[in-house]
């Protein structure tokens, strides 16, 4: 073994750990004092950075005054005010899924304030000491990277000083746990975590300003960063500094080694280096030891089912008006419609599983892409039926091999295995020549039903509007079943579940099975709409976006899912004609803010407007739903755990 | 004094506010100038674009001089320009029709180009569009075709097939065609183009649309000019060892084959497969210790987008890594130098059309002059780079064909046109793909960058056709 090229590779590997131990860093810190994800930590470095550039390069502040004010003060103020606006009023008691959503809601509003502030032009951030460097055993090591390096040393020991040995850093920590207690201590519990919020909100700009002069002052590259650095936060337990910087280790050598000896020219393992942080990721939470995380839940308000009739008759009318109105459409209109269709089809199969379980997925379209690329793959003698069966089939498979660490994980970590998953599918498989037949993109047929060709635009549509009826009616004949509501028991109460001999884990694998087997049939349909389908088609943030739209407007009903998915095609239509960069802002923002709005109640904005019109249709229908419960701040939370070994001596000190 | 003064004033002010009256545009086109240059000079997805011309202007070259006559040698060939609009020519027997088509009117041709302006990407291909509609602009600005304007509408792919599909379909009825379309998300519409037999004057970034019969121009994917790699060879006889890295992204890597054949065929030995780059890694590093450990002389980048060559050339300045030739094919943009500025000096760019960016080049060619003229004109300040030559160039094929069409012109007669023009230049400005064969002339210019800013690099003059040959790799 060349022990100098070694060398050299696990040098470059520790500069670029240090990239990773930044980013994880903040986000470790955020997790510790607020107990939220913050998905929108990169994308808060990001804004900073940019806020950074306008005054040192585009306004000609002096490098430090304009470090300085960025990081103490304006970072600060961002924290304090997320604190203040959105996590105070939002987040605190609320359920993981509103958590979630809210940091994803605020990761589209950064991206598109900085898109509508500095427009989509690329800019470079020079290096802190650009162009000096030195030498370490042949490799030219500059300035900043060894600067980055030290800081990310200096912010592990010193954040790992603060949250034990200092009363504010172990306020920081309990208040987490139990607000009142801390309340009692004489630290007010909104002090403490407005200073969490404002310190994370320094470390992302730090990372960030550290990072862009490497990568370059880009909105995309800069936010989603800090999901490579997920496995490092996980491997840290989301508690432990110095284990986030040894994970960042792991991270950053392993990408480099891998680079560095695995031979070029075969495309799986060429796709293995980008993809080695999300399987560092699914590794890391494989292996992890559940931590109890104590579980603040609140019940909520559900819309009552509508009996089966009402469900078959709706849904044929819906049907009816399908086939009549599809006459005057024109093929443009179709596609809005049919895209509208199957996206609500899509949500549908999120809701079961988010909605009605409490299984936060971020991988959804990754589903619809396995069903897509299924039906493309099969031999066209399959009877398009059979190859509907299989799509759903398999892909339900699938959602059971990622339901299966899931099982052993709660709350955060569901979401990032299945963060992880539609990662790696990402680049593992979707954009493998030898999964779309050796080009960039599969042909996938369209509904071909005993001789009957469904590939018009017109046939489509209606056929479409037949599986969105099926797809609605199915769900709720899993509300109205016994299964539905263990469903709903284990969202709501699992340790309960549990301690009453409901077989949690079973529950668990069957609606990720019946979620993917949804998804995947959606996607099939999705394929033949699209004719040919790519990488292009399935990227993880597609996830991200359908679970946005789904909790706006309720992620636990059927108007909910077709209110969004009408929205979702509507939506770049009305902002069309907006200015260039206003235009690409607009739509972030505007699923950003209305997502901030509703992530606390369940029911979105569609069970909004069925309170609205909850008088019309008793009379038109005799429509009585069931009276809507007050939500209930019903806490079933196992006792309040506070692991001793992490609470600091300071108190013993007195 | 006094009642000199006020004479002076009498007869100067009216002469100053004639002028300055005179010289204004009629506010319509202010109007529209206006509203295009809002917002950084591009019109959003779906708003029609009627480019005016602003009166009495015509196509500028230097002043006081004419584009020289470029020199032909043996082994170049002069670029006539042949293809550009010629400076005020309208087809004499072509008067407008009746409204025959979609898209047609009597006095308005509408045609649209889909690009990928938004979504993770934003800006990518836009270029494409503005290319076509600055030619569009200068073809207006004589006259139009049998007297009829131009107007392009722009649909965004936002890098989403779905959303392409739907820009399709929402244009497709309205217009005559597709000019200028440059969709890296084409996928989700290649089958309604074959369907709809509209005439498509793009590229299709989707392989099973570029053998579609609607499609122009023709073009072969089995065929590489090896010029460039030979002349790389000959300018360094003793550089052997050569390492191609591509963008790990969409389709790249299947188009990465003919280029790696091309440098073998020229006498380098590649030291490992084309290596595939992320697109989003934080540092390059390893990748240039492992081609500097290779004993790696010639690097080429292929299809790295401008952001990820700054940082790869960050890295390699960084690792003091400096092999003898530095080759890509997409850095020859404008946004590079100002970027990298003399951090970006040496690396060269072996191009199949002009190097417009050369401050030169628009003395050299008339084609080249008009292209900067229209987009800065149209565009000011906006970048340049291959996606404008692709829409411009694709905008000059589409006029060529509209005009043999004249005025009775419907889908059908604008397709057999397109079918009926012979050679492929990209307005002027590239070199000649023969129609409908797609044979590619073994022509090319280098183009290096120096002292901040590309600079044409060989030959002198026009092209260099002579070295190499037309490999035929699949």
């Amino acid at each position: 073994m060349d022990v100098e090229k070694l060398f050299v590779f696990l040098t470059i590997g520790v500069s670029v750990s240090a990239i990773y131990a930044v980013s994880a860093t903040g986000l470790v810190v955020t997790y510790i004092t607020s107990g939220v994800f913050n998905f929108a930590h990169g994308a808060i470095g990001m804004f900073l950075a940019f806020v950074y550039w306008e005054l040192s390069v585009n306004q000609g502040w002096p490098v430090p005054l304009a470090l300085a004010v960025t990081l103490l003060v304006i970072a600060p103020a961002i924290g304090v005010a997320l604190d203040v606006l959105v996590m105070r009023r939002l987040v605190q008691g609320a359920s993981l899924a509103t958590k979630l959503v809210v940091t994803l809601a605020l990761l589209v509003v950064f991206q598109g304030a900085v898109l509508g502030i500095w427009g989509v032009e690329l800019r470079t951030l020079p290096a802190f000491l650009e162009g000096r460097q030195y030498s370490l055993a042949g490799l030219q090591i500059t300035y900043h990277q060894t600067i980055t390096v030290l800081a990310a040393l200096v912010v592990a020991f010193g954040l790992r000083f603060l949250f034990k040995r200092t009363r504010l850093g172990v306020a920081m920590r309990a208040v987490v746990d139990n607000p009142e207690l801390c309340a009692v201590k004489g630290l007010s519990p909104n002090v403490v975590t407005a200073a969490s919020w404002a310190m994370g909100s320094s470390l992302a700009g730090l990372a960030a300003i550290l990072i862009a002069p490497g990568l370059n002052l880009e909105v995309n590259t800069l936010s989603l960063l800090v999901v490579s650095a997920y496995a490092a936060a996980v491997v840290g337990r989301l508690q432990s500094l110095p284990a986030t910087f040894v994970g960042a280790l792991i991270l950053g050598v392993s990408g480099e080694l891998v680079g560095a000896y695995v031979p070029a020219g075969n495309e799986w393992l060429a796709n293995l280096r980008p993809a080695l942080p999300f399987v560092l990721l699914f590794v890391a939470l494989l292996v992890r030891s559940e931590t109890r995380l104590p579980e603040k839940l609140k019940t909520h308000a559900e819309p009552a089912p509508p009996p089966l009739r009402t469900g078959i008759v709706l849904g044929g009318l819906a049907v009816g008006v399908a086939l009549t109105v599809s006459g005057g459409l024109s093929p443009f209109q179709l596609l809005i419609g049919s895209k509208g269709l199957i996206f609500a089809c899509i949500v549908l199969s999120l809701v079961l599983l988010t909605g009605l379980s409490g299984q936060v997925s971020l991988m959804q379209m990754s589903f619809v892409g396995i069903g897509a690329v299924l039906v493309g793959k099969l031999p066209e003698a399959f009877p398009y039926p059979v190859a509907l069966a299989v799509a759903g089939l398999v892909t339900g498979l699938v959602g059971v091999l990622v339901a299966l660490p899931a099982v052993r994980l709660r709350g955060i970590y569901i979401a990032l295995s299945t963060l992880a998953f539609a990662i790696l599918m990402d680049k593992i498989v979707f954009g493998n020549r030898d999964v779309l037949g050796g080009g960039t993109t599969l042909a996938v047929e369209r509904p071909n039903v005993f001789g009957l060709d469904f590939s018009s635009e017109r046939a489509l549509f209606v056929v479409l509007a037949v599986v969105a009826v099926v797809f609605a009616n199915l769900f709720l004949i899993v509300r109205r079943s016994r299964f539905g509501r263990l469903l709903t028991a284990v969202r709501d109460a699992p340790n309960a579940c549990q301690t009453l001999g409901m077989d949690v884990t079973r529950a668990k694998l069957k609606v990720f099975f019946l979620s993917a087997t949804m998804a995947g049939v959606a996607g099939a349909f999705f394929g033949g709409l699209q004719s040919r389908v790519g990488q292009l088609d399935f990227l993880y943030f597609r996830s991200l976006t359908v679970l946005l739209v789904a909790t706006i407007f309720g992620i636990t009903s059927v108007s909910g899912a077709f209110l969004g998915a009408a929205f979702f095609v509507v939506l770049p239509e009305l902002t069309r004609n907006a200015d260039s960069a206003g235009g690409q802002a607009l739509q972030p923002l505007i699923i950003g803010l209305l997502a901030i709005l509703t992530a606390r109640r369940p029911e979105g904005l569609a069970g909004r407007l069925r309170a609205a019109l909850r008088p019309a249709l008793r009379r038109v229908i005799g429509f009585r739903p069931v009276a809507s419960r007050p939500e209930l701040p019903i806490e079933l939370s196992t006792t309040p755990e506070i692991d001793i070994r992490e609470v600091g001596t300071v108190g013993a000190a007195r | 004094m006094r009642r000199y003064l006020r004479l002076l004033a009498i007869l100067v002010l009216p002469v100053l506010v004639g002028a300055a009256c005179g010289s204004r545009l009629p506010d319509k086109t202010l109007e529209t100038i206006d509203a295009e240059l809002t917002g950084a000079g591009t019109r959003q997805a779906g708003s029609d674009q009627a480019f005016a011309p602003r009166s009495g202007e015509t196509t500028e070259v230097a002043p006081g001089e004419a584009p020289a006559e470029l020199t032909t040698t043996s082994t170049t060939t002069a670029a006539t320009g042949a293809a550009s609009a010629p400076a005020g020519a309208v087809a004499t027997n072509c008067r407008p029709g009746a409204a025959t088509s979609p898209g047609v009117t009597p006095g308005e041709i509408k045609v649209a180009s889909i690009v990928t302006d938004s979504g993770p990407l934003p800006g990518a291909t836009e270029g494409s569009y503005r290319g076509a509609a600055a030619y569009f602009a200068m073809v207006n600005s004589q006259g139009g075709v049998c007297g009829r304007k131009l107007t392009l509408v722009k649909g965004d792919d936002g890098l989403d097939p779905a959303r392409a599909r739907g820009e399709f379909l929402r244009l497709e009825p309205k217009v005559l065609g597709f000019v200028g379309s440059y969709s890296v998300a084409d996928s989700g519409y290649v089958d309604l183009i074959e369907k709809s037999k509209v005439p498509y004057v793009g590229l299709p970034i989707d392989p099973s649309g570029r053998r579609l019969a609607n499609v122009f121009p023709k073009t072969r994917e089995d065929i590489i000019n090896t010029g460039p790699f030979a002349w790389w060879k000959q300018q360094h006889p003793k550089v052997t060892k050569a390492a191609i890295l591509f963008a790990d992204v969409g389709g790249v890597a299947a188009n990465i084959d003919g280029t790696a054949k091309a440098m073998q065929k020229a006498g380098f030995q590649l030291v490992e497969p084309p290596i595939a780059v992320g697109v989003a890694d934080p540092d390059y590093t390893g990748q240039v210790r492992n081609l500097q450990d290779k004993g790696v002389e010639f690097v080429y980048l292929f299809a790295f987008e401008v952001n990820m060559h700054v940082r790869f050339n960050r890295n390699m300045r960084q690792q003091r890594y400096e092999p003898e030739i530095k080759g890509s094919n997409v850095a020859f943009n404008d946004r590079f130098s100002k970027l990298l500025k003399t951090d970006g000096d040496g690396w060269e760019n072996n191009l199949a059309y002009l190097p417009f960016l050369d401050p030169g080049e628009a003395k050299r060619s008339k084609p080249v002059a008009d292209f900067l003229a229209w987009n800065q004109r149209v565009f000011p300040g906006s970048q340049l780079d291959l996606f404008n030559v692709a829409g411009w160039g694709r905008a000059a094929m589409f006029v060529e064909a509209l005009r043999k069409a004249g005025g009775e012109v419907n889908r059908t007669s604008l397709l057999q046109s397109l079918g009926q023009v012979p050679v492929y230049d990209d307005g002027g400005i590239g070199v000649k793909i023969a129609q409908p064969s797609g044979a590619i002339d073994r022509c090319f210019v280098m183009a290096r960058h120096e002292g901040g800013s590309w600079k044409r690099k060989h030959p002198a003059n026009g092209y260099e056709c002579g070295l190499g040959e037309t490999l035929k790799f699949k």
